[in-house]
């Protein structure tokens, strides 16, 4: 979601410190866990259990876990479960329910996305194997949520042994040939990354979400497929979290196009995932303005994988809607189209 | 708005000066197979507006795919040697011959053209068209020479061979153009020697995302089109 955003920076920028909003009703049944990472953040897990194999649900950038779980119908956490899977939401440190440390303290920046990849997935995964004694789970991940998976299974040892799937939904690993709106928007990324510790998006997405019957063009690069003006009113009142300076920094150096990279540029994450034998699918939505399909198939075709398969969710290839970036996990059709093939994936 | 002036060609296409100007650097319109030269008015309008001297190219109705490829580049030739060197302008499947018959150009504009298979093909229209009108658009439709609306349905899954082009080439997609969607423009052509790709569409500060047709009759995209054409004058 960094890319709609950034043209709200000044908006965005007005605001301050910000506490997570309250877990909507249908997570009350949902347990809460806890845990800290090998270099000390503080993550939470919210856990929608089931006795079938366990799936680690891992939502994008300057989202939470709500990007997976807006309400009772449109939650991938929730339908895994009454299809009897074990499932998992992450927030990522500074996000959602993650956004303060084990002693009270405010996680709010210093960090890039590697350590999404490198310290929080791999706490994430072992106190999931930990928990339900299994030898393996599934990863799903949302946009950025997929880039962190890549990061994690391309140059974290274990995950090949860990991970039984990986699925990567609107994950863009191709930034070559910048368009102009990606390209400014990296590059304020890359002015802002320096200098902010943080950037209070909530702050812009309230504002956004009490005009929720007059849509802004911002409308047009996140959604097709909501129709229904509260339910896009309370995604981005319930969804939009803060960015950190380390994260808008690593996304502003791609300015100049090429693949994702690390933070200290050594490595090509599109290239390591030729590497990864890790069984894939990845999904890719007709209308998505934040992750166009052309930015997302690289993942598909670069990764080592035997066993992979690309998805393409529009009116052309048999799907109800031309899907934009969050129509693939909360959209109008989710549940009935996108949520199966996942399932399906993880359970072929 | 046809002008009487022709090139006799030694198969039945029709190569036809176009317009009102007549002394201009040459720049031939494919016309694509089954879709009526009048939806193209808009590009020809735009190129002669810069002084450019646009000459459509119709392929005979009964020609099969490979002879249209032929009698595209023995029309390009034959302009060449009247007028010059010729500049080429082309949409969705009539790029597709443009690239398959090799034409020798100075520059070309290709909007909307596939330049490989689909990324996913999915179910296909049984239709006209291999997508439903309600996703390619509208489009004012020509007889369709033999054969060639069966390739544009195999050219879906299996595309046919090319060099690609050497000359300087403008590529447009959008993101709702289902028969070139930038996945399909933009990544077989990474390694093009000089090609300038655009997307149109939100993420190039436009108001909408064209469809397949629209990118035939949008105003802004046709001018688009003539100024790279003329680009290197």
């Amino acid at each position: 979601m960094l890319v709609p955003l950034l043209p709200l920076l000044p908006l965005l920028l007005a605001g301050c410190s910000r506490e997570a909003p309250a877990a909507p009703s249908h997570c009350a049944a949902a347990e809460r866990h806890d845990v800290l990472t090998a270099d000390g953040a503080a993550l939470a897990l919210h856990r929608h259990p089931a006795d079938g194999p366990p799936v680690l649900i891992v939502h994008g950038i300057s989202s939470n876990h709500h990007s997976w779980d807006l309400s009772a119908d449109r939650s991938l956490g929730v339908w895994l479960a009454a299809e009897g899977y074990d499932a998992w939401l992450l927030d990522l440190r500074g996000h959602g329910d993650s956004t303060r440390d084990a002693r009270g303290h405010a996680q709010r920046s210093g960090w890039s996305v590697d350590d999404y990849g490198q310290q929080d997935i791999p706490a994430a995964v072992a106190h999931v194997l930990q928990v339900t004694g299994a030898e393996q789970l599934a990863y799903v991940g949302h946009s950025m949520g997929g880039m962190v998976g890549a990061i994690y299974a391309a140059t974290v040892p274990t995950a090949a042994r860990d991970l039984s799937a990986l699925v990567a939904v609107g994950s863009p690993m191709d930034f070559t040939d910048p368009d102009p709106v990606i390209g400014a928007a990296l590059q304020l990324a890359a002015l802002s990354g320096p200098l902010l510790p943080v950037v209070q998006s909530p702050m812009g997405a309230d504002i956004h979400a009490a005009v929720k019957g007059n849509p802004l063009p911002v409308d047009s690069m996140l959604y097709n497929d909501i129709a229904d003006a509260d339910v896009r009113a309370t995604m981005y009142r319930r969804i939009v979290s803060p960015l950190s300076g380390g994260e808008m920094k690593q996304f502003g150096q791609l300015r100049e196009g090429g693949n994702f990279r690390s933070a200290d540029g050594q490595t090509d994450y599109l290239e390591a995932l030729s590497g990864v034998e890790i069984p894939l699918l990845v999904i890719a939505g007709r209308a998505d303005n934040i992750a166009p399909v052309d930015r997302v198939l690289p993942y598909y075709q670069v990764a080592g994988s035997p066993e992979k398969s690309f998805v393409l969710a529009g009116r052309a290839t048999g799907f109800s809607a031309d899907y934009g970036h969050m129509d693939l996990t909360i959209g109008d059709h989710a549940a009935e189209e996108i949520y199966p093939i996942i399932r399906d994936w993880i359970t072929r | 708005m046809f002008a009487l002036t022709c090139i006799a060609l030694a198969n039945a296409a029709a190569l036809r000066d176009a317009g009102e100007v007549v002394d201009g650097s040459p720049v031939l319109v494919v016309v694509t197979p089954g879709i009526a030269a009048s939806a193209y008015g808009r590009w020809i309008a735009a190129i002669e507006s810069r002084g450019m001297d646009a000459w459509v190219f119709e392929a005979d109705p009964a020609s099969r795919s490979d002879e249209v490829a032929a009698a595209l580049a023995g029309a390009a030739r034959s302009l060449a040697a009247d007028r010059g060197t010729v500049r080429v302008a082309a949409h969705g499947w009539g790029g597709v011959y443009a690239l398959m018959a090799g034409v020798d150009a100075e520059r070309l504009a290709l909007v909307g053209v596939p330049l490989g298979p689909q990324a996913v093909a999915g179910p296909l229209s049984g239709q006209r068209w291999p997508w439903e009108t309600g996703l390619i658009g509208v489009m004012p439709p020509a007889k369709a020479p033999s054969g060639t609306l069966d390739a544009y349905r195999a050219w879906v899954s299996e595309f046919p061979l090319y060099d690609p082009p050497s000359a300087p080439t403008l590529l447009v997609a959008s993101n709702m153009d289902v028969v070139a969607p930038p996945e399909v423009v933009r990544l077989p052509s990474a390694g093009w020697p000089q090609r300038t790709w655009e997307r149109t569409g939100f993420l190039s500060l436009d108001s909408v995302d064209l469809s397949h047709a629209d990118l035939l009759s949008d105003p802004g995209l046709a001018r688009r089109v003539a100024k790279f054409l003329e680009e290197g004058e």
